[in-house]
C-alpha cells in the first residue's frame, strides 16, 4: 500500500513511518501544509493520514481538496486536538476515521487495514492467514474451513492480532482497542487474559496452530512467521 | 422590598415629625397673631364704648351691652385707670357651658361719672383652630403617601426601565454562547454608566473565555503530541527482539505511566471543558438507552467479578442533555460501582421519573460524602484510579442542572442522580 503521512512532529513522523514500513507499506511524508498540498495534488495514495494542526494551514483543508479532486484515498485524521468540533467537521468533509493522539501504532495500523478492507470494491472479501479465514462483512471466522463461533470481543481481538501479526502488542494497547480509552481503566487488565484464553482455546479446538504467544507481564505476539 | 418602596417609606416616616413640627409652629404663630388681633379688636371696642359714654349715647351702649360682649357698671372711684387684659372662663349662656374668653378690664371716665368697663371675646376658635390644624396635617400626610405611591408606580415603570432591562440582559447572558450582549441605552447617566461598565465587563469575560478555551485546547495539543511521540517510541521498542526481559519490564512501566499520564491529561481537559460549559445540552436523550449501553460496555467486568445486576427499570426516561456527557456520567457511576463492589457482590440500578440510583455492595464502611467528589480523591488501595471519575460525574450533573448525591445504606454505597 502507498500511504501519505502528513504530520509536523518529526519524531512521531519517524515512528509511524517506521512501523508502517515494517508492515510492507510505502510511506511518504509531508511535514507542513504546502508539502502536503504538493503531494496530494501530484500523486495518488491508498490512504492519507492527516494531522489537523499543521504549519502553514489546516489539515481539514487538505481533506477538502482531496474530496474536491474525487480522490479515492482513505483518509484518517490523527489529531491532538481532541475536540468534538474537529472530529465532526473532519468526518463531515469525508474523512473515514478519527484517531486522537496519543495512540498506539498497532491501533493506527489496525485502523488503516480496516479502512483499506472497507474501501476495496472488488477482490478479496476475506482475510486469509494460513488456516484462518475471516469474513469481515459477516464477522465470521473459519479455521480449516470450519466455522469458529466467537464472541464480539474475541472476534475484535483476533482481527486486531491479525492486523498486527508478528508485532508485540502491549496489554494496554489491546485493552484500549477493545474498550476504548474514554473511561478510566478498571483495576485489572486480566479481562484481556480471559478473552485471550477463550479465543486461543476455540482456535485450538478447530485444529488451528497456536499463534498467540504471551510475553509475560508485557503483552502478546501473534506469530505467524516462525 | 423594592428600593423605591423603601425610600418612599423613609420619606413618609421622616415627613411625619417635619409636618408635626411645622404644624405646631404655625399653630402658635397663628394663635399669637389671633391674640394680637383680638386684643386690638377689644381695644377698638373700648374706644367705641368710651366714645358712646362720653357722648352719653345710652342707646348704642345698650346695644353693646345686650350683645353680651360687654359689662358696664358705674363705680364711685377708681384706683387705676389702666387697661388690663386677662384670660378667663365664663359661662356662655348661648352654649350652656363654660368657655374660654379674653377679657379687657378698663375704667372710663366721663366728665361726671366713672365706669368700669369689661369687654370680653370668646376664644373658643383657638380649639377649633387646633382640631382644624390636626386634621389638615393628617390629610396632607395621607395625600403625600398616596402621591408617593402613584409616583413610585410611574417612576418604577419608566425611570427604572433601563435598569430592569439591564438585569434581564444579564440574566440571559451565557459566556459559552460567545455572543456579545446588547445593553439598553439610557439618557440617565447612572444607567448609562451601568450599561457601559456591564458592556466592558461582559466583553472582558468573553475574551477571557475565548482565550481560556484556546488555552485548554492548546495545552491539550502541546501535551498530547509529546505523549504521542513517547507512546510511539515505546510501541517501537516493544517490537525489538534484541531486548532482554528486564529491559522489557522497564519499557512496560514506561508504557503504563505514559498511558496514565495521557488519561490524566484527557480527564483534566474534559473537566475544564465541562466547567467552561463548552458542552451544551443539545438533544433529547433516552437515559434507558445510555444505561443499557453502559451495561454492555461493562459486561465483561460484571462477568469476571461475578457481580449480580439487579435492574429496577420500569419507565422510559428522556433527558435534554449532551449525549457524550451523559454517557460519560453513567459510565463513570457504573464503573465506580464495579470498582468498589466485592467479588460476588451486587449492583442495583433503579430508574424512576426523577432519579437514577446506582448502589453497590460495600467492601468497607461509609465514605465521606463530600470528599469522594473531590478531584484526585483516592482510596489508598487502588493505584489504577485517577480519582477523577466521580468528580467528572458530579461536574457533568451540575452543569446539566442535576444533582449527584452519595449515601451509605444497608451496607450499600448508594449514588443518587436527581434530574
Amino acid at each position: 500500500m502507498k500511504l501519505l503521512l502528513i504530520e509536523d512532529e518529526l519524531e512521531l513522523r519517524k515512528s509511524i513511518r517506521h512501523f508502517l514500513e515494517l508492515e510492507g507499506n510505502i510511506v511518504e511524508v509531508a511535514a507542513d501544509f504546502a508539502k502536503a498540498e504538493d503531494k496530494t495534488s501530484g500523486y495518488d495514495y491508498d490512504c492519507v493520514l492527516v494531522d489537523i494542526t499543521l504549519p502553514g494551514g489546516n489539515g481539514l483543508e487538505i481533506i477538502r481538496q482531496l474530496k474536491a479532486n474525487k480522490s479515492r484515498a482513505g483518509i484518517i485524521i490523527i489529531s491532538a486536538k481532541n475536540s468534538l468540533d474537529d472530529k465532526v467537521k473532519g468526518l463531515d468533509l469525508g474523512a473515514d476515521d478519527y484517531l486522537p493522539k496519543p495512540f498506539h501504532l498497532s491501533e493506527l495500523n489496525a485502523r488503516i487495514k480496516a479502512l483499506m478492507r472497507r474501501n476495496k470494491f472488488a477482490g478479496e472479501k476475506t482475510i486469509v492467514v494460513n488456516e484462518i479465514e475471516i469474513v469481515p462483512d459477516e464477522r465470521k471466522v473459519l479455521v480449516n474451513k470450519k466455522e469458529v463461533v466467537l464472541t464480539g470481543k474475541e472476534y475484535d481481538l483476533l482481527l486486531y492480532f491479525i492486523s498486527n501479526q508478528n508485532r508485540v502488542l502491549s496489554k494496554s494497547s489491546v485493552a484500549e482497542h477493545l474498550w476504548g480509552d474514554h473511561v478510566d481503566r478498571l483495576d485489572s487488565l486480566d479481562f484481556i487474559y480471559s478473552h485471550i484464553k477463550n479465543l486461543r482455546k476455540k482456535l485450538l479446538e478447530k485444529g488451528c496452530e497456536d499463534y498467540i504467544h504471551t510475553i509475560y507481564g508485557i503483552g502478546y505476539n501473534f506469530k505467524t512467521n516462525t | 422590598m423594592k428600593l423605591l418602596t423603601k425610600t418612599s417609606l423613609y420619606y413618609l416616616l421622616f415627613s411625619i415629625p417635619v409636618l408635626l413640627l411645622a404644624g405646631i409652629v404655625s399653630y402658635f404663630i397663628i394663635i399669637s397673631e389671633l391674640r394680637v388681633s383680638n386684643d386690638e379688636l377689644l381695644q377698638n371696642r373700648l374706644a367705641q364704648v368710651e366714645r358712646y359714654l362720653q357722648a352719653n349715647d345710652s342707646v348704642s351702649v345698650g346695644i353693646i351691652v345686650n350683645s353680651g360682649e360687654a359689662k358696664i357698671t358705674l363705680v364711685s372711684n377708681s384706683a387705676s385707670a389702666s387697661n388690663v387684659f386677662s384670660d378667663t372662663s365664663l359661662y356662655d349662656t348661648k352654649e350652656n357651658e363654660f368657655a374660654p374668653f379674653r377679657l379687657l378690664n378698663a375704667v372710663v371716665k366721663t366728665k361726671t361719672k366713672i365706669y368700669s368697663v369689661q369687654l370680653f371675646r370668646s376664644t373658643i376658635e383657638y380649639q377649633e383652630l387646633f382640631t382644624g390644624f390636626f386634621f389638615g396635617l393628617l390629610i396632607i400626610l395621607l395625600l403625600s403617601a398616596f402621591a408617593f405611591f402613584i409616583i413610585n408606580y410611574f417612576v418604577s415603570r419608566n425611570l427604572w426601565k433601563p435598569f430592569f432591562q439591564i438585569v434581564e440582559v444579564l440574566k440571559r447572558f451565557r459566556v459559552s454562547d460567545e455572543k456579545k450582549p446588547r445593553f439598553p441605552e439610557s439618557s440617565v447617566s447612572e444607567f448609562k454608566q451601568l450599561s457601559e461598565s456591564m458592556e466592558s465587563m461582559t466583553e472582558k469575560l468573553l475574551t477571557d473565555f475565548r482565550s481560556q478555551k484556546q488555552f485548554t485546547e492548546n495545552a491539550s495539543h502541546e501535551m498530547q503530541t509529546p505523549l504521542a511521540v513517547m507512546q510511539s517510541k515505546i510501541d517501537l521498542l516493544f517490537q525489538s527482539d534484541k531486548l532482554r526481559e528486564e529491559e522489557l519490564e522497564h519499557i512496560k512501566s514506561l508504557d503504563d505511566s505514559v498511558k496514565k499520564l495521557s488519561r490524566l491529561n484527557k480527564s483534566l481537559l474534559l473537566l475544564s471543558k465541562i466547567e467552561n460549559k463548552q458542552y451544551l445540552p443539545d438533544v433529547n436523550v433516552s437515559l434507558n438507552k445510555i444505561v443499557q449501553q453502559s451495561f454492555l460496555f461493562f459486561a465483561d467486568y460484571f462477568e469476571m467479578k461475578e457481580i449480580t445486576l439487579e435492574q429496577k427499570i420500569s419507565i422510559e426516561v428522556t433527558l435534554h442533555v449532551n449525549v457524550d456527557l451523559c454517557e460519560i456520567l453513567v459510565n463513570n457511576l457504573l464503573q465506580n460501582a464495579l470498582r468498589h463492589s466485592t467479588k460476588n457482590g451486587k449492583i442495583i440500578i433503579e430508574l424512576t421519573t426523577h432519579e437514577l440510583v446506582i448502589s453497590n455492595s460495600a467492601t468497607g464502611n461509609a465514605l465521606n460524602p463530600t470528599e469522594i467528589f473531590k478531584r484526585f480523591h483516592k482510596d489508598s488501595n487502588n493505584s489504577e484510579s485517577l480519582g477523577l471519575g466521580l468528580s467528572i460525574a458530579q461536574q457533568i450533573a451540575e452543569v446539566n442542572g442535576m444533582e449527584l448525591r452519595y449515601k451509605y445504606e444497608n451496607n450499600l454505597h448508594v449514588f443518587t442522580l436527581r434530574f
